[in-house]
């Protein structure tokens, strides 16, 4: 077993190397996409000042592109996302709506924080970004770091706790039966504090595309329209991230089918959360020491 | 084994596969700005000063007006009275300015003074800068060959010259022809690489924008 994990690391890591290279082309398309949709709001919000019939239908279309795109490239939900479908049994309708939850959430929350602040603060655009960038990201790292230690933790325990069954079942009196819940149990999300912690994670960190549609939102006097438009832009993130939920669940699926009921199973399940718990955190933790 | 190896293999494998393909990135530069830079000679070939655009994009513009407590008329323009506000709050040029203009002659750089001169217009939803960036020793020209980059050194800002460049005054014979930024393999990776930066990062490569700069080749016959 030791074996295989080094090999399959060894992998990983050429494989990252490779995906890394490639990568940058992604992001750069997306970035592109983002500009061009930017400027398709910019029009719309000047549109809708000068009372263009249609300006409101084509301010939240190119926000809704906008989410889209946006959650192609950066973002930092997906990949959070991915790592629980991929490494815990999850439910796929469980999943689905920590996706669509978290972005509506990671929508309202910018819609509070920008109009809120300018409301009851009178905080200057300038300090709303720097909020976002400088406080809200780090912050949203560390808690994203967080959920992948728990998968880690629970993947370890459940691991060790399969090896004791399995070796010494007869001395079972050295193991406490309250010591945790069975590999099968431990890694099915169901707790609504699980769940609670993934949305937040996601939701705390406004995307700066949000935030600056909204300031200019509250500046040029066309509020609701700002708010609307940044829920359009969360719903456009929502379908990408859904996407990312489905196919993680999937290739799951797919793996433990061809696992059939192998012994084996229970220490696969574990092994993969801790995995995918383990790269949560190393991916939060690069993110956030490059905040700092 | 040979089973367990590959499911071990899969199962190890799919996250870490998609915890890369997912991996958060946005990219450097954020800012993008068109414009050009044309040249004011004096006396045939004695180059004094140059004269910089920079035209922002849609949603920069709306952002920067925002960001000075500015807002567009009901006709979706802006009031000359706000105009003239954001030409008086832009004058004030940050301490880190580093001009988006950088003259060599014979690849020595020439000393700018501080921008002067600057207006502010919209011109169809997009901010339109003009500043001038006198020579601070007016050079003349004679066999030797003027470059002017136009970038930002961290590349937080992309410059690209979208305005062909204009020889203005008594200019003798001179004659500006651009030299756009060529993407080869090497600076295409620089790019990728670039791309995943976020907003708060830095490059570390010093001066990177220069790899990235359009070009004006200056000639005098």
């Amino acid at each position: 077993m030791r074996i295989v994990l080094l090999l399959a690391l060894v992998g990983f890591g050429l494989l990252a190397g490779y995906l890394i290279i490639d990568l940058g082309a992604v992001s750069q398309w997306a970035a592109e996409q983002q500009r061009s949709f930017q400027n398709q709001m910019a029009s719309a919000v000047r549109g809708l000042r000068s009372g263009e019939p249609g300006a409101y239908l084509a301010l939240l279309l190119a926000a809704g592109s906008y989410g889209i795109v946006h959650a192609v490239g950066p973002g930092h939900g997906k990949y959070l996302i991915g790592g629980v479908g991929l490494g815990t049994s999850v439910r796929a309708s469980r999943l689905l709506s920590v996706a669509l939850v978290s972005s509506i959430a990671q929508a309202i929350w910018a819609i509070l924080l920008v109009y809120g602040g300018f409301l009851l603060l009178e905080v200057s655009a300038r300090q709303m970004t720097v909020l976002a960038e400088d406080i809200l990201a780090p912050a949203s790292y560390l808690i994203i770091a967080s959920v992948g230690l728990i998968l880690f933790w629970r993947g370890t325990r459940s691991l060790f706790k399969g090896w004791r069954d399995t070796g010494h079942a007869h001395h079972d009196h050295c193991c406490n039966h309250a010591h945790g819940p069975t590999p099968h149990e431990v890694a099915k999300l169901e707790s609504v504090r699980d769940v609670a912690t993934l949305v937040a994670s996601i939701a705390i960190r406004p995307c700066t595309g949000a935030i600056f549609l909204l300031v200019i939102a509250w500046q040029m006097d066309i509020r609701l329209a700002g708010a609307l438009a940044v829920l359009a832009m969360g719903l456009g993130t929502a379908s990408l991230t859904s996407l990312v939920a489905l196919s993680s669940i999937a290739a799951r699926t797919a793996a433990f089918a061809s696992a059939g009921n192998s012994a084996a199973l229970p220490v696969l399940a574990s092994t993969a959360q801790l995995t995918a718990g383990a790269l949560i955190v190393w991916f939060s933790l690069l993110l956030f020491q490059l905040t700092l | 084994m040979a089973a367990l190896f590959r499911r071990s293999l899969s199962l190890v494998l799919m996250p870490a596969l998609f915890a890369v393909v997912i991996h958060p990135a946005s990219a450097h530069p954020h800012v993008f700005v068109d414009g050009g830079v044309d040249f004011v000679f004096r006396e045939g070939r004695t180059l004094e000063a140059l004269n910089v655009t920079w035209i922002y994009d849609e949603f920069e513009t709306l952002y920067l007006l925002s960001s000075y407590g500015l807002s567009l008329n009901r006709e979706g323009e802006l009031d000359e009275a706000d105009r003239k506000e954001l030409v008086r709050l832009r004058s004030d040029w940050p301490e880190d300015f580093d001009g988006s203009a950088h003259l060599t002659l014979d690849e020595t750089e020439v000393e700018l003074d501080w921008p002067t001169n600057l207006d502010l217009h919209l011109v169809d939803g997009r901010l339109q800068a003009t500043f001038t960036r006198r020579l601070s020793n007016p050079i003349t020209v004679d066999e030797q060959i003027l470059e002017l980059a136009f970038y930002e050194s961290t590349y937080f800002y992309a410059f690209s010259i979208t305005n062909h460049p204009k020889v203005l005054g008594d200019q003798g014979r001179c004659l500006a022809s651009m030299v756009p930024f060529d993407l080869d393999a090497k600076l295409a990776s620089l790019q990728s690489t670039l791309a995943k930066l976020s907003r708060e990062e830095t490059p570390q490569t010093e001066n990177v924008g220069a790899l990235f700069a359009d070009r004006i080749a200056l000639i005098c016959e």
